[in-house]
């Protein structure tokens, strides 16, 4: 059997890096979904058979499903959100393909300013948070990480380009 | 100018930008023109972190994507049709009933036309029913199950209107028998017509798919029976969904056993929750926005001119959300368009769980009209059939459902029955 062949495309570093990015924020977003049912779970359990709580987990519950959203925002960067296409459903793939570089550079710059003012509300929170509450704010850290991350898959996509014809 | 940047906004979305980022978008020219710092966006956007419903979205999500890939749409394809195939129109009966259970556990996501609808089309065409009605019926069968818990657009209109998921699911009960109702009956007709045959009920057959797909249906049944019972939060319904369905595929049914399998079961949930709660979490910054400015109020003011009864506000409200859903998804409309109107519905005196089942009963239909109806694309691609003769084949369940709308609209006992109990 032969190996299928790769696109010139992905053979680049900024095809590599998208790859292991991707590769990275998965294996994270996974295991904080696999991470928030054990801790629910563990937390019906406790309450139910012992009538007690896991200090801290309620709050923990509650970023974690943050960590596996926002995560989960930046991989669904190809092609995966939900978009309200309603002129470009109706044009040909070429054209589609076509938009897709000004499509990429538009929402990198969105989320870049979104990062730039997610970036600077959490340092303040950062600077201001008393001492016991800097685990929380750290756990908050995944607002900026996550428009961060946005913003360099948008902009890795609009440098690699369109995606190869008959894709979608 | 407001008119300039509304319009820009729109042409990008129209041209495919992610709602998401449109949003943003509109949220960084909005706090740009009040004159405020961006950071007010991420403020709200950590908001999200303070409710704690909002974790039952992935989880649910979790249950519905593994019960889905571990074949719950094959078992209960073959119970339902064991339990319903024998009566007039039975095949039809059983697509319908078939698609809403697993729209609903699904999330409505649109993937039961893929899943089933592949399944359904070659056994409907070759029990007679013919072209035309066999893709009405699967198309719009697609969002059936909206309604039925634990459907994600009833977790998403509870979180965003600040409405109990627990009531709502209970309230959705009712329309949504009422519809497969309407549906089953239209059916049944049809298949008298045409003269479809009707097959013999087989006991063994019963008993033989029941313990296969038992366990699948015991899952709704076990949701609405805690929520109802007030055993359980719709977080702990979540919770125990998800476990029960990883626990039903990989134990009893067996069907998924590989950690590659269990691998693409979670990256598929992330990346359907990411896709979606990124929308929520900006638009929550645009909405406070919008509310800061007074919109919703002044809307208010301009009805108020000439609407003067909770009949005509209602009326009025069906024809703006089935525009809405001939445009946008379900999930953008609740996020974007439950936080301007409820307000507005409250002044009218519309209940917000009465009003929560009218606005996605709206937008179950807008899944089957053009431009944008959901529906329509996935089977134009699952049957390769043309977008338009999809849509003529889908007009007499269309009409069914907009009696139906009718019906739960003035009704509003159909959803609030449980109040007086």
């Amino acid at each position: 059997m032969t190996e299928p062949a790769v696109h010139p495309r992905n053979r680049t570093w900024m095809a590599k890096l998208e790859f292991h990015l991707t590769r990275v924020e998965s294996i994270v977003a996974i295991a904080g979904l696999v991470l928030l049912l054990g801790l629910t779970l563990a937390e019906i359990g406790a309450r139910n058979f012992f009538h007690s709580s896991i200090p801290g987990a309620d709050v923990l519950d509650r970023y974690l499903v943050l960590w596996v959203s926002f995560l989960g925002a930046v991989l669904a960067v190809r092609d995966r959100h939900i978009k309200i296409d309603a002129v470009a459903v109706w044009f040909p793939d070429a054209w589609r393909r076509r938009l897709e570089r000004p499509i990429f550079l538009f929402s990198s710059v969105v989320c870049g300013i979104l990062f730039w003012a997610a970036a600077r509300f959490w340092r303040e929170e950062w600077l201001y948070a008393p001492a016991a509450e800097r685990w929380i704010t750290m756990l908050a850290v995944i607002i900026p990480l996550s428009f961060f991350l946005l913003t360099a898959h948008f902009a890795l996509r609009f440098l690699i380009g369109p995606r190869a014809p008959g894709r979608s | 100018m407001m008119l300039v940047t509304l319009m820009l906004l729109v042409t990008v979305a129209a041209l495919g930008v992610p709602l998401f980022v449109v949003l943003g978008a509109g949220s960084l020219i909005a706090a740009h023109a009040a004159g405020l710092d961006p950071a007010v966006l991420i403020v709200e956007m950590m908001r999200l972190a303070s409710s704690p419903n909002l974790m039952a979205i992935p989880l649910f999500t979790l249950a519905g994507v593994a019960l889905s890939r571990g074949g719950a749409p094959q078992r209960l394809l073959g119970m339902f049709n064991a339990g319903f195939g024998w009566m007039p129109g039975g095949l039809a009966i059983v697509a319908i009933v078939s698609c809403a259970f697993f729209t609903a556990f699904s999330g409505a996501s649109g993937v039961t036309i893929l899943a089933l609808g592949g399944l359904l089309y070659p056994i409907l065409t070759g029990e007679n029913y013919s072209k035309k009605f066999s893709l009405g019926l699967l198309t719009s069968s697609g969002s059936l199950g909206l309604l039925f818990p634990p459907s994600l657009a009833i977790l998403l209109y509870g979180i965003v209107a600040g409405v109990s998921i627990e009531q709502l699911f209970v309230a959705g009960i009712v329309p949504g028998v009422v519809l497969l109702a309407m549906l089953a009956v239209y059916s049944a007709i049809v298949s008298r017509r045409i003269g479809v045959a009707r097959r013999p009920f087989s006991l063994t057959a019963l008993v033989t798919t029941t313990r296969q797909g038992v366990w699948d249906l015991l899952l709704p049944v076990g949701i609405v029976g805690g929520l109802l019972g007030g055993y359980v939060t719709a977080t702990e319904a979540a919770t125990c969904s998800a476990a029960y369905a990883l626990l039903l595929e990989t134990v009893i049914h067996r069907n998924l056993r590989s950690a590659a399998q269990l691998r693409e079961i979670f990256l598929e949930t992330v990346v359907l929750v990411g896709s979606l709660l990124i929308i929520l979490g900006v638009a929550l910054g645009l909405t406070n926005l919008l509310i800061d400015a007074q919109v919703p109020m002044k809307i208010l003011a301009l009805m108020e001119r000439d609407v003067h009864s909770q009949l005509h506000f209602l009326l009025l409200l069906n024809i703006f959300l089935l525009a809405v859903g001939c445009l946008m998804d379900i999930f953008s409309a609740i996020v974007v368009v439950v936080p301007l109107i409820l307000p507005l519905a409250q002044r009218f005196g519309v209940d917000p769980v009465h009003l929560g089942i009218v606005f996605l009963a709206n937008l179950e239909i807008g899944y089957l009209t053009p431009p944008v109806g959901i529906n329509l694309f996935l089977a134009s691609q699952r049957f390769r059939a043309p977008v338009l003769s999809l849509f003529r084949a889908s007009l007499p369940f269309l009409l069914i459902m907009l009696v139906w709308l009718a019906l739960i609209t003035y009704l509003p006992g159909l959803s609030l029955w449980w109040k007086k109990i």
